[in-house]
């Protein structure tokens, strides 16, 4: 009969501890799953936003904006010939001094053929400039939005076309401008800097609270050591 | 139900009659509850077929997130030429507005200047269910949009295609239609591709080089713009595979924003009298054929040739009126010796070659191309004219693929733009033998070094190639006044590995650019590219090396230079 009385005992603990840790470790089981969907889920996210960031990036940077710079400030050009060297006696050779006559001067500017990137060769859109407006953007998507000083070039360009045909400019010319522009961009870049991340002599490097506990702690050394 | 179910008890007297009628009854009950446990079962099987056949669900989508709507388009090194993206459209509900449409119409008017107030307000005040305002909006207008707080306004996400690279390589690529189908170039031609579920996550990859397809989109608008020609059209082209690696027609468009029908492609589907650049190929067909045995045989060119009403004469100011050799004849570009070998060689086998050559057919290429003009009749006459380029028009992709056959050691290649790979193996036929591939790159190579390509030598590159000028055909005629100026080249001539052909409809003399001939127009063009993109390509400058010229140099230093101003 005891036992007919405990039996009851047991259903209840059953009840009552048993079957919720069952359930507890059942749910707890659902909601790993669930977070393991939901990191899948943010992982695809995060892949969908790199694809868009490469493809804006790719958009900001395409060839042609590329060239732009190129001509305004970078000015950089295709190696030249001699600038490979086939085989280690040439690179030896380098290190001597030129056979040639002394005086002559080699200036190769003239030369060098600098990618500069004016291209007023547009669309027949791009052809009217009266539109002025960002139907002459160079590419106005949604997750690609060329930035503002960008986007006003081509329109420059375009209208400036016409009056181009008179005097046309040589690579020449353009190296010679564009010599200052570097060291300008350059400055403005300086100025942008943050000063306040800058180290600055007048000001302690470390906070006041760091040189006390550093104090505190040489003291003790000090006590320790005698 | 209940009513079949329950007795019509009190009607019926006591006695067997109620036995009966509980039989029935318990029948009736029977049936019943027969139909509700086959109800209940159907529906047990209906969810055991549910949980079988459906596979878990998440990670299927999970996966499918990622595919794009339609398969990129990349260039040999990956760059994206093409790409899917969602963008925001913004569209609105005219009859759903709330606020004071006058209102909303400026507001919509500032931020979105391409339609006036005036035709926003029409829009929102003719009430129509549903109207886009604008797609491929940026996100900062769709924010500034979203500001204005009209619930009418909504804001979608619309798969739409977009083009990096701009109006770069915009004839090879093509674009869509607003139903999202390609309708012209490779997104035509790649539609099933790109489209199919299977495949489209896959990017499909071109045989163009960006860098290549740029620098000579940007070279090439240069000097069309420089010397205000009404069209320009380039190809570089992989000797050994036939892969285009840069195809530039301008005037150019851009596939992100058509306004109209975009122009043709001009290097496949114009075509043009290429003159002078045919010259090579004339020669070619007489060395292959045993017509011309030796280099130094001498062709009179001492005065312009009658032939039946036609007069054949050289261009002004390059005239010799001497015996030219075989050297010579390309190097002063002489049409009365070209026309003789060509008298020489017979219709038949000019005929021969250019079929060979595919100048019968369309361009062998993946995107759309026009057929050559083909001469009616051979008679003599045309055998002449056309072995100068003349009477016979084709577009500059197929000159292109004929100098890749002549100097790759003979063997032409059909053009093609995809990658080749061992997906996309390429099969070539022979046209020449080799020992002619082998004279055609040394007799190039001396119109560079010595003839009318000379500005188009570009330092360490080891460039041949013929410049050709030819009077732009119009209405039933030559117009005088206009040139269609091309230069085909190869390099580096030591080894061939590609091969340029650009090409000038009817550019202007300017101060820096004195004459419309391609040796002014077109060659420099070339030269700058090579020496742009030759690094590039993989091919180290050397000063050092070179073809062997010493058979032929003798034939031509006793002459006297040539002006520059030849073809």
């Amino acid at each position: 009969m005891a036992v007919y009385g405990f039996r009851g005992l047991g259903w209840f603990l059953c009840g009552v501890i048993v079957a919720p840790t069952c359930y507890m470790v059942t749910s707890h089981g659902a909601a790993e799953r669930a977070k393991l969907r939901a990191m899948d889920s943010a992982i695809v996210q995060a892949h969908k936003d790199i694809r868009g960031l490469e493809t804006e990036f790719d958009t900001r940077a395409n060839m042609a904006q590329i060239e732009r710079w190129n001509g305004d400030v970078l000015a950089m050009n295709a190696p030249q010939p001699q600038q490979y060297l086939a085989s280690a006696s040439g690179l030896a050779a380098l290190d001597q001094p030129a056979p040639a006559a002394p005086g002559d001067a080699k200036v190769e500017t003239a030369a060098l053929v600098i990618p500069t990137g004016q291209r007023p060769v547009e669309t027949a859109a791009a052809a009217t400039p009266p539109v002025a407006t960002p139907a002459a953007k160079p590419v106005a998507t949604a997750s690609a939005a060329p930035v503002k000083a960008v986007a006003a070039k081509p329109v420059a360009m375009a209208s400036a076309a016409p009056v181009k045909a008179a005097p046309v400019k040589s690579t020449v010319v353009r190296v010679a401008q564009s010599d200052t522009k570097p060291v300008q961009d350059l400055d403005r870049l300086i100025r942008k800097i943050d000063k306040s991340r800058l180290a600055q002599p007048d000001r302690p490097l470390l906070s006041a609270a760091t040189i006390s506990d550093l104090r505190r702690v040489a003291k003790r050394e000090q006590t320790a050591q005698r | 139900m209940i009513v079949v179910v329950a007795p019509p008890a009190r009607s019926r007297g006591s006695g067997g009659g109620r036995e009966a009628l509980v039989a029935v009854a318990q029948l009736r009950l029977m049936i019943l509850s027969i139909l509700f446990g086959a109800g209940v079962l159907a529906i047990l099987v209906k969810l055991a077929f549910l949980a079988l056949s459906a596979g878990p669900a998440s990670p299927r989508d999970l996966s499918n997130a990622l595919v794009p709507a339609r398969g990129d388009i990349v260039d040999r090194n990956g760059t994206p030429l093409a790409r899917s993206i969602d963008a925001w459209t913004i569209a609105i509900h005219p009859n759903q507005v709330i606020g004071d449409k006058a209102a909303l119409a400026q507001k919509l008017a500032e931020l979105m200047p391409e339609r006036s107030q005036s035709q926003y307000y029409a829009l929102l005040k003719a009430g129509g269910g549903f109207a886009f305002l604008k797609r491929r909006a940026l996100p900062e207008l769709v924010n500034q949009v979203n500001a204005l707080g009209e619930p009418a306004i909504e804001f979608q996400r619309e798969t739409d295609r977009l083009y990096p690279q701009s109006d770069m390589a915009a004839h090879v690529l093509g674009y869509l239609d607003d139903k999202g189908h390609g309708v012209t170039g490779m997104e035509k031609v790649l539609e099933a591709r790109l489209t199919d579920p299977a495949q489209r996550g896959k990017p499909v990859t071109l045989s163009l080089d960006a860098r290549v397809q740029a620098a000579l989109e940007s070279e090439l608008g240069r000097a069309m713009v420089d010397l205000q020609a009404r069209g320009a059209a380039a190809v570089v082209l992989d000797v050994h595979t036939g892969e285009v690696v840069a195809m530039a027609s301008l005037p150019s468009f851009n596939p992100n924003q058509l306004g109209g029908p975009p122009p043709r492609n001009n290097v496949t589907q114009s075509v043009y009298e290429l003159g002078s650049t045919f010259k090579p190929i004339a020669v070619a067909t007489a060395i292959d054929s045993g017509t011309i045995t030796s280099m130094s045989r001498r062709f009179d060119a001492t005065a312009p040739m009658k032939v039946g009403r036609f007069t054949i004469h050289d261009d002004r100011g390059d005239e010799q009126f001497r015996w030219l050799n075989i050297p010579e004849t390309l190097i002063y570009s002489s049409n009365i010796a070209t026309a003789r070998i060509a008298d020489e060689l017979g219709a038949e086998k000019m005929q021969d070659m250019f079929r060979r050559l595919g100048f019968d057919q369309r361009p062998s290429i993946e995107i759309g191309a026009v057929r050559p003009l083909w001469p009616a009749n051979w008679g003599r006459i045309t055998v002449m004219t056309t072995a100068y380029g003349h009477g016979i028009a084709v577009t500059p992709l197929h000159l292109a693929a004929a100098y890749a056959a002549m100097v790759n050691g003979g063997v032409w290649h059909p053009a093609t733009l995809m990658k080749v790979d061992a997906e996309h193996p390429v099969r070539g036929r022979r046209v020449l033998q080799e020992s002619t591939s082998y004279r055609m790159r040394q007799l190039l190579r001396l119109i560079v070094l010595k003839g009318t390509g000379r500005k188009g030598e570009a330092p360490g590159y080891r460039v041949a190639g013929k410049t050709g000028t030819a009077e732009a055909a119009s209405e039933g005629g030559y117009d005088h006044h206009r040139n269609v100026s091309t230069f085909a080249v190869t390099f580096p001539v030591d080894a061939p590995r590609y091969v340029v052909v650009a090409m000038l409809d009817s550019p202007k003399a300017n101060a820096n650019t004195p004459r419309t001939t391609a040796a002014w127009t077109v060659a420099p063009v070339v030269s700058r590219l090579i020496a742009r993109t030759g690094a590039l390509l993989g091919i180290a400058p050397d000063n050092a090396k070179d073809i062997d010229e010493s058979e032929l140099l003798p034939l031509v230093d006793r002459s006297p230079e040539p002006k520059a101003s030849a073809e």
